[in-house]
């Protein structure tokens, strides 16, 4: 308890009247915050508008629009607000404006310069047209005939395939390779889609189409 | 870079090139510096984007960049060219008054391109001259280029505009590496030669250049050691790049600020001596040097124009109402030549900076406040007591101005304790004022003004997006409808919008344009301010 001696009076020992304060005044109790906007003592002085202020003011609002128009504002691609639609990546004159500057490279880092993706050949898919086949009666038989052989056969079914399946495998190796050329023209729409929509599952719905798989070599 | 200061940038940046280069640029301003994958990384943007925005920002002389030893690029922004924005305006209403409509626009070009080759900047403004010529129907004759051309000159001349640095090539000699270091500041100043008048560099190089570019690519990877040299001939080929020198600009209104300051304070003729004098020392002295060049007698009255010549006992008199009152613009140094005089720039900045202090304080507080103030600016270290007596207050009055000024950080107060404990009874209390921390706390007041003021007017435009897009198209219309000359059809287009509409539109571009003029006028507050900090923060050296 040897601090209480010399803490006594502390409060005295500050003399309110070499601060300022006299004897009689108390100082005033903060209780609340002060106001968001208090009022204002002085009214600012108006605005100097001379003939000159003003031509200013009409060049910085010019400049700005012509800065707007120039390429080298960026504007943000249109937010999606409801639902992702189709038409979206067709959407012409989001970011056009970027596009009529040519940087002069010797004046940029190469990271900044965009690779520009090769235009991928189309390879239009045909769609298939052919008209599905009426089944007949005796096919029908015939077709749960043959299935019931490969059923009972399917051991002896693979030898007799192999020489044909070495055929097919060569095929498709063959795509395979051509779909790599193309994976890698367009490599980075790949990064970006994940193949987490891809469905592996093979739910047997399109067992026994035998009839539109006609150009993928003979079944038995 | 304070917070306030960063925030503004940001504003200023999304205002002019959009918000992703708002973005990057602000991110870049808290990083220092950083590479392209963490820019990317920390602002969520695309690559894409982020490589335009960055793109846009080198171009428009925000952002430089330089190689890591490692090999890898870093981007560096400036952020004080950022805050140059504001006072684009300001610069080419400069060049207007200096050199005419055709120096106007070539500046406007300059800065909207950022960094732009001369020859197609000739080629716009000619093109926009004769343009608004046409639409004016005079029947004065089509401006040439070469006309234009010898403005840009006379521009480079008087160094308004200047070369870019340099960019170092890689070692594949096609793109650039990093921003290189000037060295000689006279070479940004060589006046343009014909190649730099060619249009679009690159595209229309013959081909034997290229070839020549090849040989000399081959060359710089046989021998690595002269690289830099082997660059600088390889650059010198094309048209170079040239941008606005604004620091030419500053000094330029720095000068305007001093002749205004002492056209209020003496008079108009005695303005007209000071600009002649300053015009005298421009090209002599050293532009960031405290006093200028000391100038004889004789020389400031044979350059004085003609038109507002004076005698020379009357100037004799000006220059010594001069040097004696208005705060010592002016000193005599010698007797020789008929009295050599020097002006005192950096007096001159301090004195116009202390008097804008003293009007904000008069605004803020009161002129009682105000003269409590100026007791402290004179007298420096001042007890409570004396600060009372010396301005001739009420001890109450006194004390609250006092310390209301206290609370606001204009003025600072000392403690000197006569006993090594500090106890209030022995301790005497100074008052004083310290110019450089008032200056700076007063500057990031008006950064957060101008921010605000931008917010707000942003803020104003959204609220009443509607109503002006609609303003938009029916003028769209009504050109259209002029041109086709269907005045009935203008008549009812006119109607669409209502009275009402056109009271609130009226009102909204009132306020708009109010908060941008305040913007302009609190920049020129922003100028004297960091005037007069960068003198007293990098004092120049001292020519021995």
């Amino acid at each position: 308890m040897s601090g209480r001696g010399r803490g006594r009076g502390r409060g005295a020992s500050i003399n309110l009247e070499a601060l300022g304060l006299g004897r009689g005044e108390i100082l005033p109790t903060v209780a609340q915050p002060p106001p968001l906007y208090p009022p204002l003592l002085f009214k600012p002085v108006p605005l100097v508008t001379t003939d000159d202020y003003n031509y200013i003011l009409n060049l910085k609002q010019e400049l700005r629009e012509s800065f707007h128009k120039s390429p080298y504002f960026i504007k943000e691609p249109n937010k999606v607000k409801d639902i992702v639609r189709y038409s979206d990546k067709y959407q012409l004159g989001l970011n056009d404006s970027s596009t009529n500057w040519m940087p002069d490279w010797t004046r940029f880092p190469s990271e900044l310069k965009e690779k520009v993706k090769r235009k991928r050949a189309v390879h239009f898919v045909k769609p298939n047209i052919k008209k599905a086949k009426v089944a007949q009666v005796e096919d029908v038989s015939k077709l749960l005939e043959k299935l019931e052989d490969t059923d009972a056969k399917s051991v002896n079914m693979e030898e007799v395939e192999g020489h044909d399946g070495d055929e097919e495998d060569k095929k498709k190796e063959k795509e395979e390779g051509e779909e790599e050329e193309e994976e890698e023209v367009d490599d980075e729409d790949v990064e970006e889609e994940t193949d987490y929509n891809l469905d592996y599952f093979d739910n047997g719905e399109e067992y026994g189409d035998d009839d539109e798989d006609d150009d993928e070599g003979p079944t038995y | 870079m304070s917070r306030v200061n960063t925030e503004l940038c940001y504003q200023i940046v999304k205002e002019y090139y959009g918000e992703i280069v708002a973005n990057v640029a602000s991110f870049l301003i808290r990083s220092k510096s950083s590479s392209l994958g963490v820019i990317v990384q920390r602002t969520c943007y695309d690559s894409k984007q982020v490589k335009q925005a960055l793109l846009t920002l080198i171009k428009q002389n925000i952002v430089t960049f330089s190689q890591t030893k490692s090999g890898s690029i870093e981007y560096t922004a400036k952020p004080e060219a950022i805050l140059w924005i504001l006072r684009f305006p300001n610069y080419i209403h400069c060049a207007k008054t200096l050199f005419g409509d055709a120096a106007e626009l070539l500046v406007e070009e300059l800065l909207l391109q950022g960094q732009t080759d001369l020859g197609s900047a000739v080629v716009k403004t000619t093109n926009k001259l004769n343009e608004s010529l046409r639409s004016s129907g005079s029947n004065l004759p089509e401006i040439s280029q070469s006309l234009i051309r010898d403005k840009a000159v006379l521009l480079v001349k008087a160094r308004l505009i200047r070369r870019c640095e340099d960019v170092i090539l890689g070692k594949s000699g096609q793109f650039g590496v990093a921003v290189s270091e000037v060295t000689e500041p006279e070479q940004l100043f060589l006046l343009p030669t014909a190649i730099d008048f060619e249009t679009s560099p690159g595209l229309k190089r013959p081909a034997s250049d290229n070839m020549e570019s090849k040989a000399k690519r081959i060359k710089l990877e046989a021998g690595e050691a002269n690289e830099q040299e082997e660059n600088k001939v390889h650059k010198s080929q094309g048209p170079g790049y040239w941008r606005v020198n604004v620091y030419q600009f500053h000094h330029h209104f720095r000068d305007q600020v001093i002749i205004a300051a002492v056209a209020k304070n003496i008079d108009q003729r005695a303005s007209e001596v000071m600009r002649t004098m300053l015009r005298l020392s421009e090209t002599r002295s050293n532009p960031l040097s405290l006093e200028s060049e000391p100038l004889s007698f004789t020389e400031i009255s044979n350059a004085m124009p003609k038109d507002k010549i004076l005698q020379k006992n009357m100037l004799d008199q000006y220059l010594k109402c001069l040097s004696d009152n208005c705060y010592n613009f002016v000193t005599k140094v010698g007797e020789s030549g008929g009295g050599l005089y020097q002006i005192n720039i950096f007096k001159a900045i301090k004195a116009i900076c202390v008097s804008h202090i003293e009007t904000i304080v008069l605004e803020r507080f009161g002129s009682k406040a105000l003269r409590m103030f100026r007791v402290l600016l004179t007298d420096k270290q001042v007890e409570q007591k004396q600060v009372e007596e010396r301005a001739m207050l009420p001890p109450k009055e006194a004390k609250e101005l006092l310390y209301k000024m206290f609370a606001e950080n204009f003025i600072t107060l000392t403690e000197l304790s006569k006993t090594p404990d500090h106890a209030p009874t022995r301790t005497f209390y100074f008052f004083n004022v310290s110019l450089i921390q008032v200056s700076r706390m007063i500057l990031e007041r008006c950064y957060q003004a101008i921010s605000n003021m931008m917010v707000r007017r942003q803020k104003c435009l959204s609220e009443n997006k509607r109503l002006l897009d609609k303003q938009d198209r029916v003028e769209a219309i009504i050109a259209s409808l002029d041109a086709e000359g269907a005045i009935e059809q203008k008549e009812e287009v006119e109607q669409m919008v209502t009275p009402s509409e056109k009271a609130q539109l009226k009102k909204i571009s009132d306020a708009a344009k109010t908060l941008e003029l305040s913007e302009i006028q609190l920049d020129q507050t922003i100028f004297i301010l960091e005037t007069y900090l960068s003198y007293t923060l990098h004092p120049p050296e001292v020519k021995k």
